[in-house]
């Protein structure tokens, strides 16, 4: 990070317009962004806490705290709010719907109404949950399967199912949006081997957002549908089937994970190009890797039903497909690490929560190996193994990819620098809470101790205790960012390009101008052009005290120049 | 990444619009007419017995019809191949979709029969 002597541009899209009405009817990319991160953040720290009485309930094997009833609620929340409320929108709707624009030279998404549109879906489907809160919960656990979810379902079903099916209408407009924007709105000279790879994994990711999502929405409507209705879909009784539940639902899910995965490995991707001032290793295999990705998430959902009674040949088939996913995902971390070789590596917040992503994610991708394995999988089937498992994609890779994002481009949106010290020492209590929240939890899920259920035999004791501790550091580690950069967006240091990073989203202002760039770029040049680092960066004597976009230099003289 | 300028409306007025093919009038009354056959021909096999025929039959009007009104009144006939190439692609996951689905229907009855561990193992079977 270097020093910067630089001011705020006069307008900008924070102080262009005043007023509630100039927030909720804008239709500023923007400023929709930030209504998104307002909105998943709120949502994030209810799951979070949802997160810690499950772990509270853990600390001992008997039942302290709650009923079972009530602990089936906890967990089935936790699940339904992180995973549809903020992991699924947490990058594409905030920092894609932010940047896209930006890194490829337009003034706003493809359709700015329906973009505003979907936050207000956004909206209405968390309403829907947060009553489901208030009036007492679900407890179906957050795949909704049948028949908890039809036959014996005696909690708030219908309103949970609609608040996702609602969601999931928000996620295919946001979707649809990137697609065409990316599409039809490059800046001349930005062909598609010119992309930043963040934007080539939102690309992927809205592939699978507008062909996947509508598949939930309607697996919900056949639910609403069997209960009220009394058609005959999922319950036997009625000539239905509960294993298609399962196959529709995870149809939509697995490749929801990736929904969740694939705009961190884009976020991670920028991060340990700007980090270490190279060009990302094999740019064009970590581009493809992408839409390789979301194209075989679709079709390995099997490998979480192999003891639902499905075949073993159709366990087989998946089991084999599952394997090659392996494959695109495993291309991103050497060409990663490969980056990071020879490079003028620094050690910024950003970059420790990208190098806590790389480790995180590779365990996390191989012990998905394991799971799919069809004969590993019968012992290990809804442990806590999976549990750690997916949390190390979920959290170890989603969310830490997402953290890493908004430590990165929190200059950028808000023209002020976070405490760096304090960053990095969140980065660091995340990574340990982490660490000691879930790796306990492979240890006993190998031992044998199911998921959901919160009486457990006494041996699991000492790993459960280990891993609410975890929880409890993980949580201090999420709540540091929330104070600093709340408190940054007044009293942080002025910032314009702290990390002298390359991309057409750092040439425009920081804050952005309401119309992002005041002249249309052209690009002439690759994503990460980067000129040798100069020796011994100090303090940046910048530009854009105007607020006007100034062009890069492409030799990197320019820059050397600024540095003093 | 480098950039020069040009004013921004120069960049939106080139390629951003796109024309609109529009379908003659006979043309549409033609499909018309063959979707009001298709519709009839649906409810007259669904009166009728075809034994193992019955769903085959049902599903090719349902895709005809389908694909008349996908190309002429969706417009994919004139579209451009991007148009096209969403279209195809959304049937390709639709059929993985079914395809997969099926892959476990259509096979769980051959599924063989796993033998007891109590009737094969001579120590567990005296226990």
């Amino acid at each position: 990070m270097i020093e910067e002597n630089v001011s705020l541009p006069r307008i900008h899209y924070l102080n262009s317009h005043y007023g509630w009405k100039s927030w909720l009817f804008t239709t500023d990319h923007k400023r929709i962004g930030l209504l998104y991160m307002i909105s998943i953040t709120l949502m994030f720290f209810l799951g979070g806490f949802f997160a810690l009485l499950i772990r509270l309930e853990l600390l001992t094997p008997q039942a302290d705290m709650f009923n079972a009833d009530t602990y089936n609620k906890f967990f089935t929340l936790h699940g339904v709010i992180l995973v549809f409320f903020f992991l699924v929108p947490s990058i594409p709707a905030t920092l894609g719907n932010f940047l896209i624009p930006l890194m490829i030279g337009a003034k706003d998404v493809a359709f700015p109404k329906l973009n505003l549109l979907s936050w207000y879906i956004y909206a209405i489907g968390s309403l829907f949950t947060l009553w489901v809160v208030a009036v007492g919960g679900v407890d179906t656990g957050w795949t909704f399967y049948t028949p908890y979810s039809t036959t014996f379902a005696n909690t708030h079903v219908i309103a949970a199912t609609l608040g996702v099916f609602f969601t999931g209408f928000s996620s295919i407009l946001t979707g649809l949006n990137f697609i065409v924007t990316i599409h039809k709105m490059r800046a001349p000279g930005l062909t598609w081997f010119r992309l930043p790879l963040f934007i080539w994994s939102l690309y992927a990711t809205s592939i699978i957002q507008v062909l996947a999502t509508p598949v939930l929405g309607i697996t919900m409507v056949l639910i609403a549908v069997e209960r009220f209705a009394r058609v005959g879909i999922f319950d036997p009784a009625l000539g239905g089937d509960p294993v298609l539940f399962q196959h529709m639902f995870w149809f939509y899910s697995h490749p929801a994970v990736y929904i969740m995965i694939l705009p961190s490995l884009g976020v991670v991707s920028e991060l340990i190009s700007a980090f270490t001032w190279k060009r990302v290793f094999g740019y064009k295999f970590v581009a493809v890797s992408s839409l390789m990705i979301a194209i075989f998430s679709f079709i390995v959902w099997g490998h979480h039903m192999y003891v639902s009674s499905m075949s073993i040949y159709a366990g087989m088939l998946f089991s084999i497909l599952s394997y090659l996913v392996a494959v695109p995902s495993a291309v991103k971390v050497f060409n990663w690490t490969a980056t990071l070789y020879k490079g003028s590596v620094s050690y910024d917040t950003p970059m420790l929560y990208a190098l806590g992503f790389i480790g995180l994610f590779t365990i996390g991708g191989l012990t998905g190996l394991f799971l799919a394995s069809m004969g590993l999988d019968r012992h290990l089937h809804d442990t806590y193994f999976v549990i750690a498992h997916f949390h190390l994609i979920m959290v170890g890779g989603a969310v830490m990819g997402y953290f890493g994002g908004l430590h990165y481009w929190w200059p950028k949106m808000f023209g002020r620098m976070y405490p760096e010290w304090w960053g990095r020492l969140s980065a660091l209590i995340v990574f340990v809470g982490f660490n000691l929240s879930f790796f306990p939890q492979f240890i006993i899920g190998y031992l044998g101790m199911p998921r959901r259920y919160h009486v457990y035999a006494p041996e699991f004791q000492v790993l459960n205790v280990m891993s609410t501790a975890g929880s409890s550091i993980l949580g201090v580690g999420y709540l540091l960012p929330l104070v600093y950069f709340i408190w940054s967006l007044r009293y942080g240091k002025v910032a314009s390009n702290p990390w002298m990073a390359k991309g057409l989203e750092w040439e425009a202002a920081s804050p952005p101008l309401p119309e992002n760039f005041l002249e249309q770029p052209v690009v002439t040049e690759e994503a990460y052009n980067y000129p040798i680092r100069p020796a011994q960066p100090t303090r940046h004597t910048g530009r854009l005290t105007s607020g006007l976009a100034q062009p890069a230099d492409t030799t990197g003289k320019g820059r050397e120049a600024e540095v003093v | 990444m480098a950039h020069e300028t040009t004013p921004h409306n120069e960049h939106l007025a080139n390629g951003q619009g796109h024309a609109h093919h529009s379908i003659s009038p006979a043309t549409c009354l033609l499909v018309f007419a063959a979707l009001v056959i298709g519709t009839v021909a649906t409810v007259w096999t669904a009166s009728m017995d075809l034994g193992v025929l019955n769903t085959p039959v049902a599903l090719s009007i349902a895709v005809a019809k389908a694909t008349l009104i996908i190309l002429y009144f969706m417009h994919v006939l004139y579209s451009k191949w991007l148009t096209r190439m969403v279209v195809i692609g959304s049937f390709f996951f639709l059929i993985v979709l079914f395809g997969l689905t099926f892959a476990d229907y259509l096979t769980r009855e051959k599924t063989p029969e796993i033998p007891s561990l109590y009737s094969s193992d001579p120590i567990l079977k005296q226990q």
